[in-house]
């Protein structure tokens, strides 16, 4: 038996295996595209996503949505009821505050502001959170002890307890508020852009990026950023959440936006002595905040399941 | 041979591992005095199993890592030597192509950015330009230029590292170091691979190093065989003697391990006792006599340095017995 | 009489069929190699056997019987005292397959507590004694090792230890030595022979290496696109292959190419989800294919699944 078996007649061997066939029909989304396709398919995500962005188009547009100014008083309506209760009316249909402003309006102009401070927050934290969490990770000898120790120190200070330190430094108002809620939330950042960071420099990918010469900056744009997107996107969602509760948390303190500039959680801070007379006045803005809350934070499951290559189904 | 392409004399790499606050640091010899040769349009395969060093060597090779000793040197000039300048050139000679092509690529980037990267950082070419010639090389490795806008999650195994291959070719390097490449792949994709990286050797000259720790591809393949064992070359020479007629004991119970499909290509078992040493500790003398079924007292405090017999290097005390 | 018998068994995610209509059967004391690549089901049929497919997989047979005992209807408490006991399995990737959180010695006790009883000082004996059964040196050591601080060709000993523990009459083996080393892969595999041998288990050996098959086993299955394409005696079916992706498998192997500067590759790739032919699932491949390839599916017949089955040849050295 020392004969090689016989090839099938006429075999062919081709160059290199010339014409490998495609699977027909296979259109292949981008990575973009198909993290697009998988969200979609998320019922409730998409649901989240919709309420938010209505939450926020309404904040967008609160000059032109409500008649009424956030600050303007009426003195003849004070604490009026909503509309579906008894004495109210079309005219506040959310009803009135201890000093007769028009609820609705001061929830729509808070709105901004609160969704503002959010969303100006994470960015200030997500930027500078980002770019040193990727010099820790490839510069790990000398420049990482010194930027995770700095991060150390602020996490280990309560969140809340460090921007009520830093507003105290800085004084209330509405860019301090949004310094004071960014440096409690960047510790988060480098340390998760480490990791992610410190994950893709294992990978072949980018050592093949590095035998082609790519110099330090392009790694870590092209090569590595890239792939840590997906955790970020999602840490931001959240934190965009807990921005929002922390401003609230200190309006309620009395440290945030000040008075009479509407903010929500300011509102509940102003509305705790009228509970039992004009519920109203606190569940507006405790609804509010809930429900915007709720939709960040169900939007922001929904994208680290689309992102999250595992939880995915296999193409 | 005329000037060889690459040339590695006595390489060395050594890591320093911590082993916490109380005790010294240790000295892990990755790479333990390594030489060899090689000429333009040749293929040495190295081959040994884990802990031999091989993938140490492949990023030393790739001047991912600087050597902690030696000599390497490519196209005649010593890597230590060189200037930035000179090491951007270097660099553009060497390529690398991975084992694992379900890692290998960046799953953000298109094939088409991809194979433009290479480009884009060494060459001053002009954005059509490099589009022609990424077409030219994806229909050089048996890919359709539609294929150039897709990801490489749409790809099989074997596409993908067509797709590897063809970013290595991107720059026509004299060097390609390939870390394993078929080994991932199944029998008849590995054939159609393997006959790409021999119609690409043939059309562009380049030589090879690889890497593969499976002896039926390196006989197809190689023109020379270099065996490693932790961290040295214990044989390396022309293929038909080191895999035909093996000298060093290490080489002959390799080879008599590996399963034949015919009976007459069946070698008796020669089985080895004792498990791989850490390399954190290596043994003295040769690193091989706690296994070698043929170690004399001398094997255990003197390392056996290359030498030439029968027409390859070996590095055995007991060589003219085996 | 056949220890395993399987008959028309199909795997099925939603939609796409990775085991097709197999059909096997074990002997007693039998050593059978599958032979197949990434995508023939070889190593889902055998977890289908197990009863370790998950939805959305869906599993169908016309018969699944061990030993007289039907597989196919068992209620799932009546399966855990034949899987693992009777039947076991060795996995790829040892590492993988161990629980990193327990040592190697809890899990080898964890069979013989659940499935014979063991306690006590005979535990002790019994693990003892498998862990030299399956070769591992400095036993009494080892047992308290965690799996990573062990090396591979250490933990997939283990695996077999695990396996052999309760004397199971059949042992599946899925690639057992594919992430070893050639020195530890020729270990482990004359362990699994003698183990098998001194038994009297059957063994069935799951791998994509003809080379192994041709050296341990007596006969073979070779499966292409989740069907069986050829079984037979090995030596007869590798050095005289009747159906043409076996003749072509063998044909792309470097052993059958010496000296020739290119390989005799199968040009082509398994088919996937989206692209499953009509007629037989190796013709757009098969350079022998005749029109009634196109249109019809072959079924397996004298233990080829071909119409035109590759011609005897007449003489051999």
């Amino acid at each position: 038996m020392t004969n090689p078996p016989k090839r099938p007649p006429a075999a062919s061997p081709r160059g290199g295996g010339a014409r490998v066939p495609m699977p027909a029909a296979e259109t292949s989304p981008s990575p973009a595209g198909e993290f697009a396709q998988a969200f979609a398919a998320n019922l409730g995500a998409l649901v989240a996503f919709i309420v938010f962005m209505l939450i926020a188009l309404a904040a967008l547009l609160a000059p032109w949505a409500t008649p009424h100014e956030p600050v303007q008083q009426f003195r003849d309506h004070l604490l009026q009821p909503p509309l579906w209760q008894p004495g109210g009316t079309a005219r506040f249909p959310l009803g009135t505050d201890e000093l007769g402003r028009d609820i609705l309006a001061r929830l729509l102009h808070g709105g901004r502001v609160s969704l503002g401070i959010g969303a100006l927050s994470v960015l200030l934290a997500l930027l500078p959170g980002v770019a040193l969490g990727l010099i820790a990770a490839f510069f790990q000898r000398i420049a990482a002890p010194m930027i995770m120790r700095l991060m150390d120190i602020l996490l280990a200070l309560p969140g809340l307890l460090l921007a009520i330190a830093v507003i105290t430094i800085l004084g209330p108002g509405l860019v301090n508020t949004v310094v004071a809620i960014a440096v409690g939330a960047l510790p988060g950042y480098v340390r998760l852009t480490r990791a992610a960071a410190l994950a893709e420099l294992q990978r072949d990918y980018v050592t093949a990026s590095r035998v082609a010469g790519a110099g330090t900056l392009r790694l870590m744009l092209s090569a590595v950023l890239p792939n840590c997107l997906a955790p970020l996107i999602v840490q931001a969602t959240l934190s965009f959440s807990s921005a929002i509760l922390e401003t609230a948390a200190l309006g309620f303190l009395g440290l945030g936006v000040p008075p009479p500039t509407p903010e929500w959680g300011g509102m509940l801070s102003a509305a705790r002595d009228y509970i039992e007379r004009a519920p109203w006045v606190v569940t507006m803005p405790g609804l509010t905040i809930l429900v915007t809350v709720l939709s960040i934070n169900l939007t922001g499951d929904g994208l680290r399941d689309a992102l999250d290559p595992k939880l995915r189904q296999a193409a | 041979m005329a000037e060889p392409v690459l040339q590695a004399d006595q390489l060395a790499r050594h890591y320093r591992v911590s082993r916490g606050l109380l005790r010294a640091q240790a000295t892990v010899k990755a790479l333990n005095g390594v030489s060899f040769a090689l000429g333009a349009g040749r293929t040495l395969a190295v081959v040994g199993e884990s802990g031999c060093g091989k993938s140490t060597l492949a990023r030393q090779l790739t001047l991912i890592e600087p050597p902690t000793a030696g000599a390497l040197c490519i196209d005649g000039v010593d890597v230590a030597q060189a200037d930035a300048a000179t090491l951007r050139r270097m660099r553009r000679r060497v390529q690398m192509v991975f084992q694992n092509p379900f890692a290998s690529l960046n799953p953000r980037k298109s094939v088409a950015a991809t194979l433009d990267e290479p480009l884009a950082i060494n060459t001053t070419l002009g954005a059509a330009e490099r589009r022609e010639r990424i077409a030219a090389m994806l229909a050089r490795v048996g890919l359709r230029p539609e294929h150039a806008r897709r990801y490489p999650h749409m790809f099989s195994g074997g596409q993908r590292q067509r797709i590897a291959i063809a970013r290595a070719m991107m720059l026509d390097p004299g060097i390609v170091v390939a870390d394993e490449p078929v080994s991932a792949l199944d029998v008849s994709i590995q054939a159609q691979i393997l006959n790409l990286f021999m119609d690409l050797q043939d059309s562009t000259g380049a030589a090879y190093v690889f890497i593969s720790h499976n002896l039926s591809v390196v006989e197809h393949v190689a023109h020379e065989v270099m065996v490693m064992y932790l961290g040295a070359a214990v044989e390396n020479g022309p293929k038909a003697l080191v895999l035909g007629t093996p000298r060093h004991p290490y080489t002959q119970a390799l080879l008599s391990a590996v399963p034949a499909l015919r009976r007459s290509d069946r070698r008796r078992r020669i089985p080895l006792v004792g498990e791989l040493p850490s390399p954190l500790e290596l043994p003295d003398g040769c690193a091989f006599h706690g296994r070698c079924p043929m170690a004399v007292a001398r094997c255990r405090v003197e390392t056996p340095a290359l030498r030439t017999l029968d027409g390859r290097q070996v590095a055995c005390h007991r060589a003219d017995d085996t | 009489m056949s220890l395993l018998t399987v008959r028309n068994l199909s795997v099925d995610f939603a939609g796409f069929p990775a085991v097709d209509a197999l059909d096997l059967d074990v002997a007693e004391g039998e050593l059978l190699g599958i032979v197949g690549e990434s995508g023939s089901g070889k190593s889902v049929a055998m977890l289908a056997l197990m009863g370790l497919i998950d939805a959305p997989g869906r599993v169908s047979a016309d018969a699944m019987r061990f030993d007289g005992i039907d597989l196919l209807h068992m209620a799932s408490a009546q399966r855990r005292h034949v899987i693992g006991k009777d039947i076991a399995m060795v996995f790829q990737d040892a590492q993988g397959s161990l629980n990193p959180s327990h040592t190697v010695g809890d899990q080898v006790r964890e069979s013989l507590r659940t499935h014979l009883g063991l306690r006590g000082a005979a535990l002790e004996q019994r693990v003892r004694a498998l862990f030299e059964q399956v070769e591992i040196p400095d036993a009494r050591r080892r047992l308290d090792a965690y799996p990573h601080q062990l090396s591979g060709g250490m933990n997939q000993r283990v695996m077999i230890a695990m396996a052999i523990a309760c004397d199971p009459r059949l042992l599946i083996a899925d690639e057992p030595t594919t992430a070893l080393d050639v020195t530890i892969q020729a270990q482990v595999m004359d362990l699994l022979a003698r183990l098998q041998r001194e038994r009297g288990m059957s063994l069935v050996m799951i791998t994509h290496d003809l080379a192994v098959v041709a050296e341990m086993a007596q006969r073979v299955a070779v499966m292409y696109a989740g069907q069986v394409v050829e079984q037979g005696e090995v030596d007869a079916v590798l050095s005289d292959p009747r159906h043409p992706y076996t003749a072509a498998l063998l044909a792309a192997l470097p052993e059958h190419n010496k000296g020739a500067r290119r390989l005799a590759a199968l040009p082509g790739l398994v088919p996937g989800r989206r692209d499953r032919p009509q007629g037989c699932l190796f013709a757009p491949r098969c350079s022998h294919a005749q029109g009634r390839c196109g249109g019809e599916r072959p079924t397996l017949a004298a233990g080829v699944r071909c119409f035109f089955p590759l011609a005897a040849e007449l003489a051999h050295g």
